[in-house]
């Protein structure tokens, strides 16, 4: 999929991590960016507008990273949607539970935009 | 007077004298007692009153921690709007470098072709010296027109200045990890004020004040990571790529955690490697702080 076609969901409670992860994007090629504070938040957006890819923190108020991949994973009209999970938490036990709630990949911060870029194209590739 | 009820007298008698004499015996250590009570309640007093300062100070302590991340957030959305203003400008000058390369290109391209003109000038006229001069002449103009290395030069410059305004960008992360480790440290707090008041309302049956609105404004709720650390960046994301290396490698997740659990470490060692590792720095959980009130 072309780059600047590809509609990518930020979901971070922190405005300082969406902004990074956002610029990142950009760097990346990637423009088309809609941000959310938290997982209500993000499914609020994901049920008026389309996404392609979804980048989530875990740690958040009012719904998880982890509960918004479980949301996304239960509703069937979601497809496949690719998610990535960009967090603190880097203890194995973690990772498995996000894998365990399908999660696409898994970044602990901080990250660099060269981790970023690997990840999202594992993810596409992938997913074909 | 019957002899049985004589008997009973005098034994009652007896009792009471015993009693005395135990009171008599008893009665050092009763004084004592009484002035080490007269001695410990104004200390007792006093520790009460600590107890009550420490717990009003707390929720200060909570806010002004609070108000740390908030200072902390707006100095990094100040520093991420310079670094967006330097990555603008060295776009502008990158756009300005491109533009002066092409300008050079075609400068390139016109030397040479009036170079070849005078060669084949100089061919027809041999014998011309204004050609000459004039060959001679551009080689010297075509020289020093040269700006290719400068600008080659000033092209690694800007793509330097772009690499270390991505780090400090990557570097900022610390602001989010730092605002969990504060929002972390808030929780705790807020846990031993908590103890410390019922522990208060037990000694005097009087309950600390409530927070005020303003307190509980500032105390911004954060969602956190207890374990959050700024490591530099990618240093801990091997951890992540090994285990999903290896569920993409197994069958099912279950494997995995089935895996994990028979490489956990025993209790035993557990416990060593507590007390072992200084460095190790373990969060109290709210069992922990439950533990310190028992």
């Amino acid at each position: 999929m072309d780059p600047a076609s590809m509609k990518f969901l930020i979901v971070d409670d922190s405005p300082t991590m969406r902004r990074i992860v956002a610029n990142s994007l950009q760097s990346l090629g990637y423009n088309n960016i809609v941000e959310a504070e938290d997982g209500k938040d993000a499914v609020g957006k994901l049920e008026s507008e389309k996404f392609d890819f979804v980048i989530t923190d875990w740690n958040m108020p009012n719904m998880t990273g982890l509960e918004l991949t479980k949301y996304i994973r239960s509703e069937p009209k979601f497809g496949n949607l690719p998610i990535l999970m960009v967090t603190t938490r880097g203890l194995k036990q973690d990772v498995i539970e996000a894998l365990q709630a399908k999660v696409n990949n898994y970044i602990i911060k901080p990250f660099t935009p060269p981790v970023l870029k690997e990840k999202i194209d594992a993810i596409l590739s992938s997913l074909g | 007077m019957k002899s049985g009820q004589i008997e009973k007298i005098i034994r009652k008698v007896e009792e009471l004298k015993a009693l005395f004499i135990f009171g008599q015996r008893v009665m050092p250590f009763l004084e004592d007692l009484f002035y080490f009570v007269q001695e410990i309640a104004p200390l007792l007093d006093e520790i009460n009153a600590q107890l009550k300062e420490s717990s009003r100070k707390m929720p200060k302590a909570a806010s002004q921690l609070s108000k740390v991340t908030e200072a902390t957030e707006m100095a990094t959305t100040e520093i991420l709007d310079m670094v967006d203003g330097i990555i603008f400008k060295v776009n502008g000058i990158q756009t300005n470098l491109n533009r002066f390369k092409s300008y050079s290109d075609l400068q390139d391209d016109l030397s040479n072709r009036i170079q070849k003109r005078l060669s084949l000038l100089e061919q027809k006229y041999p014998d011309d010296a204004d050609i000459k001069s004039m060959k001679e002449l551009w080689e010297k103009v075509d020289q020093s027109g040269n700006i290719l290395d400068p600008l080659q030069s000033s092209q690694n410059y800007m793509n330097e200045i772009r690499q270390l305004s991505s780090n400090i960008m990557i570097a900022l992360q610390v602001q989010d990890i730092t605002a969990q480790q504060i929002a972390s440290v808030n929780h705790l707090i807020e846990s031993v004020q908590e103890k410390l008041s019922t522990l208060l309302t037990q000694l005097d049956s009087e309950n600390l004040p409530e927070l005020t609105e303003a307190q509980k404004v500032a105390i911004k709720k954060v969602a956190f990571d207890s374990n959050a650390v700024y490591t530099k960046a990618g240093e801990r994301q091997h951890i992540a790529d090994e285990v999903i290396s290896q569920v993409k490698a197994s069958p099912s997740v279950d494997e995995i955690i089935k895996e994990q659990n028979e490489e956990k470490v025993p209790e035993t060692k557990k416990e060593e490697k507590k007390v072992n590792t200084a460095d190790d720095f373990d969060i109290a959980s709210q069992d922990d702080i439950d533990a310190l009130f028992k």
